[in-house]
C-alpha cells in the first residue's frame, strides 16, 4: 500500500506543475508531451518549495509542499491559457512505423522497468546517499541540515543539488516510509515521460515516421544504458530527462522569434538535479549561442540570457540556502582546479572509450555516429548537442586528471553513467542530421537562416 | 529536410532497424537464464547488482524490529570497509535513529561509538563488549545493548 502511495505521489508531480502545460509554446504538443513539461515544472517548483519551507522553519507535509507549486501553477496556467496556441496537426506516424516504433520502445521500457523491479540495476549511490537523504528529509520533514553539516555524513556529498532527494522525500512522505525497493523502478518513468515530448519536438524537423523511429532508437539506447550503468534510484534518469528535452528543443527551434521557455525550464531542472547538470547547462547554452552567431541570427546575447538565467538562479537559490543554513557554500571540487596531473592522461584517454559500451557493445554510439557522418550535416546547426558531447568528455578528462592515483577504477564507476547525456545528445543530433537537417551546401548561410518546415 | 522523401523513409527504417538491434542486447542475457530465477522477487534493492551489500542490507533490516526507532547505535564488522558500508546504509534505513560510526573511511572513531546504546555486530563471533547484553541474534549477526558508560 505504501508503494502505491509513493507511486501516486510521483504521478502527482505533473499536477503540481500543470500550469506549464498551458504555455503558448507548449500547447501545440500532445497531452503526454505536455504532461512531461508539467513534470519538469512540478519537479523544479517542488524542489524550490522544499528549500523555502526549510528556510522558513515550516515542517514539510504534503499540503505544505504542494500548495505553493499549485498556486503558482494555477496562476501561470490561467495567464497562459488566454493566448492562442500555434496550431499543430496531431502526431500521426504511419500505422507500420507507429507499430514498430511503439513495440521497440515499449519493449525497451518494459525490460528496463523489469530490471529495476528485480533489483538488477539499482545504483549503490541510491543506498549510500540519494535515498538516504530522501529518507532523512521525510523523517525530519525538511532538509536535514544537521545531517548535511555532520562530518560523518561527508561521504554523502552534502553539497549536491537537492532535487532528487526532495522528490523522493515527497514520495516517502506520501507513503509514510521510504519504499526502498520501489524507488529505483521510478527511474524508468523519467525516460518514459520524456519520449512523447522528444518525439513531439523531433517532428518539427522531420516526418512523423522519422520522429517515431529516432524516438524509438533514443529510448532503446538509453534504456539499455541506464540498466548497464546501474542507474536505478540515482539522479541519472531525471538528468537525462531534463537535458535531452532541452537539447531537442534547441535543435528544432525555428529562429529568432521563438521563445525559449521549454529549454530554459529543462536546464533549470538539470541544474537542480546534479552538479553535472550545471556544466551541461553552460555547454548547451554556449552551443546554442555559437550556433546563432554562426547562422547570423540577431540578438544572440539577449536570447541567450533567458536560457541561462533559470539554471543560474536555481543554483544560486541552492547556494543561498547553504549559506543561510551554515553549510559549506558551493560545490566541492576534486582537488585544486588547476592541480592536474598528466601522468595518467594516456590511461584516461584509453579507458573512457572502453567504458562507453552502453550495454550494447558500443552500437548505441556507433549507429548515430554513422548517421551523423554520412548525413554531412550543417554542423553549426547541431552545436547545442555537439557542444555537450565534446564538453562533457572534456570535463570528464579534466576531472579524472585531478586523481592522485590510477583513475581506472573511478572511470569504470562513473564514465558509463556520466556519459549518458552525451549519448542522448549524439542520438538527437544524428536524428536531426539524417532525417531533418539541411544538407551542407555551398551557400550555407542562405540555406540555414530559415530552416524549412516539415 | 535532407534528401528526397524515399531516401528519408529508407533512413527512418534504418533507425528503426537499429533500435530493434539495440533492443536485443538487454533481451539476450535473459534468454539463457531460467524463468524461475528471473521471476524470483528480490529481498533487497541490490540483490542482483551487489551481492555483499545485499547481505549487509538484509542484516540491517533484520535488526530493525529489535531497536527503538530513535536508537543511538553503532555498527561493527570484521573490517573497516564493511563497517563503513553498514554505517552509510544504516543512516537511511534507520531514518529516526542515530547511527554512530565506529570507523569512518578506515579511521577509528571510538569516541563516537562509545556514545552508542546499542551495537549491531555483523558476522562477529563474539560481542565487542563482553558486558553487553544480547538482545537478538539475526541472520549474519547479533544486536547487543551496551552497559552505560561510567
Amino acid at each position: 500500500m505504501s508503494s502505491l502511495r509513493f507511486l501516486a505521489a510521483m504521478l502527482a508531480i505533473p499536477v503540481l506543475g500543470a500550469g506549464a502545460a498551458f504555455h503558448p509554446s507548449v500547447r501545440r504538443y500532445g497531452v503526454l508531451a505536455r504532461a512531461a513539461v508539467a513534470l519538469a515544472m512540478g519537479t523544479v517548483a517542488l524542489t524550490l518549495t522544499g528549500l523555502v519551507l526549510t528556510l522558513a522553519g515550516v515542517a514539510w507535509s504534503l499540503p505544505a509542499l504542494a500548495a505553493p507549486p499549485l498556486v503558482v501553477s494555477l496562476a501561470l496556467g490561467a495567464l497562459w491559457s488566454r493566448s492562442v496556441p500555434e496550431p499543430r496537426p496531431a502526431f500521426r506516424p504511419s500505422r507500420r512505423a507507429a507499430a514498430a516504433a511503439g513495440a521497440v520502445a515499449g519493449l525497451s521500457l518494459l525490460l528496463l522497468g523489469w530490471t529495476f523491479v528485480m533489483s538488477g540495476a539499482t545504483s549503490i549511490d541510491y543506498l549510500l546517499f540519494w535515498g538516504v537523504k530522501a529518507a532523512r528529509f521525510a523523517q525530519v520533514r525538511g532538509i536535514d541540515v544537521g545531517l548535511l553539516r555532520s562530518f560523518y555524513f561527508g561521504h554523502a556529498v552534502p553539497d549536491y543539488p537537492p532535487a532528487v532527494p526532495i522528490v523522493q522525500a515527497w514520495g516517502a512522505l506520501a507513503a509514510g516510509r521510504m519504499p526502498w525497493r520501489l524507488v529505483p523502478v521510478t527511474s524508468a518513468l523519467w525516460l518514459a515521460a520524456a519520449l512523447p515530448l522528444v518525439c513531439g519536438l523531433l517532428r518539427r524537423r522531420m516526418t512523423d515516421d522519422g520522429a517515431a523511429a529516432v524516438g524509438a532508437f533514443w529510448t532503446t539506447a538509453l534504456a539499455a544504458s541506464l540498466a548497464a550503468s546501474i542507474s536505478g534510484g540515482n539522479a541519472e534518469a531525471p538528468l537525462l530527462f531534463f537535458e535531452s528535452i532541452a537539447i531537442a528543443g534547441l535543435l528544432v527551434e525555428d529562429g529568432e522569434g521563438e521563445g525559449r521557455f521549454l529549454p530554459a525550464l529543462m536546464l533549470a531542472g538539470a541544474a537542480l538535479t546534479k552538479v553535472e547538470g550545471s556544466v551541461a547547462a553552460l555547454l548547451i547554452v554556449a552551443g546554442a549561442a555559437v550556433r546563432d552567431v554562426v547562422e547570423g541570427r540577431r540578438r544572440v546575447f539577449a536570447r541567450s540570457l533567458p536560457l541561462l538565467a533559470p539554471p543560474v538562479l536555481v543554483v544560486c537559490a541552492w547556494f543561498l540556502f547553504q549559506w543561510r543554513m551554515g553549510l559549506q557554500v558551493g560545490y566541492r571540487s576534486h582537488g585544486s582546479l588547476l592541480a592536474v596531473r598528466t601522468e595518467f592522461l594516456a590511461t584516461i584517454l584509453a579507458w573512457i572509450p572502453r567504458e562507453l559500451g552502453a550495454g550494447t557493445y558500443w552500437l548505441s554510439w556507433a549507429i548515430p555516429i554513422a548517421f551523423l557522418v554520412t548525413a554531412r550535416p550543417v554542423v553549426s546547426r547541431l552545436f547545442p548537442a555537439l557542444f555537450l558531447v565534446g564538453g562533457l568528455f572534456g570535463f570528464l578528462v579534466f576531472d579524472y586528471m585531478h586523481d592522485a592515483t590510477d583513475p581506472r577504477e573511478r572511470i569504470g564507476w562513473t564514465a558509463p553513467r556520466v556519459s549518458q547525456p552525451a549519448l542522448s545528445a549524439c542520438i538527437l543530433a544524428a536524428g536531426i542530421a539524417s532525417l531533418g537537417g539541411a544538407r551542407r551546401t555551398h551557400a550555407v548561410r542562405g540555406a540555414t537562416a530559415k530552416p524549412p518546415r516539415p | 529536410m535532407s534528401g528526397p522523401a524515399p531516401d528519408r523513409a529508407r533512413r527512418a527504417r534504418l533507425w528503426l532497424a537499429g533500435a530493434l538491434v539495440l533492443c536485443l542486447f538487454p533481451l539476450m542475457p535473459r534468454l539463457g537464464r531460467s524463468l524461475r530465477e528471473q521471476l524470483r522477487l528480490p529481498a533487497t534493492p541490490v540483490d542482483r547488482t551487489h551481492g555483499e551489500w545485499a547481505r549487509e542490507w538484509l542484516f540491517l533490516e533484520s535488526c530493525q524490529p529489535f531497536l527503538p526507532s530513535n536508537a543511538r547505535f553503532t555498527v561493527l564488522a570484521a573490517d573497516a570497509d564493511t563497517e563503513m558500508a553498514l554505517y552509510m546504509m544504516a543512516i537511511g534505513l534507520f531514518p529516526a535513529g542515530q547511527p554512530l560510526p565506529h570507523t569512518y573511511y578506515g579511521m577509528p572513531h571510538p569516541e563516537q561509538a562509545a556514545a552508542a546504546q546499542y551495537s549491531l555486530e555483523y558476522r562477529k563471533s563474539a560481542p565487542e563488549n563482553p558486558r553487553a547484553r544480547l538482545i537478538a541474534r539475526v541472520p549474519d549477526g547479533a544486536i547487543y545493548e551496551r552497559p552505560p558508560t561510567p
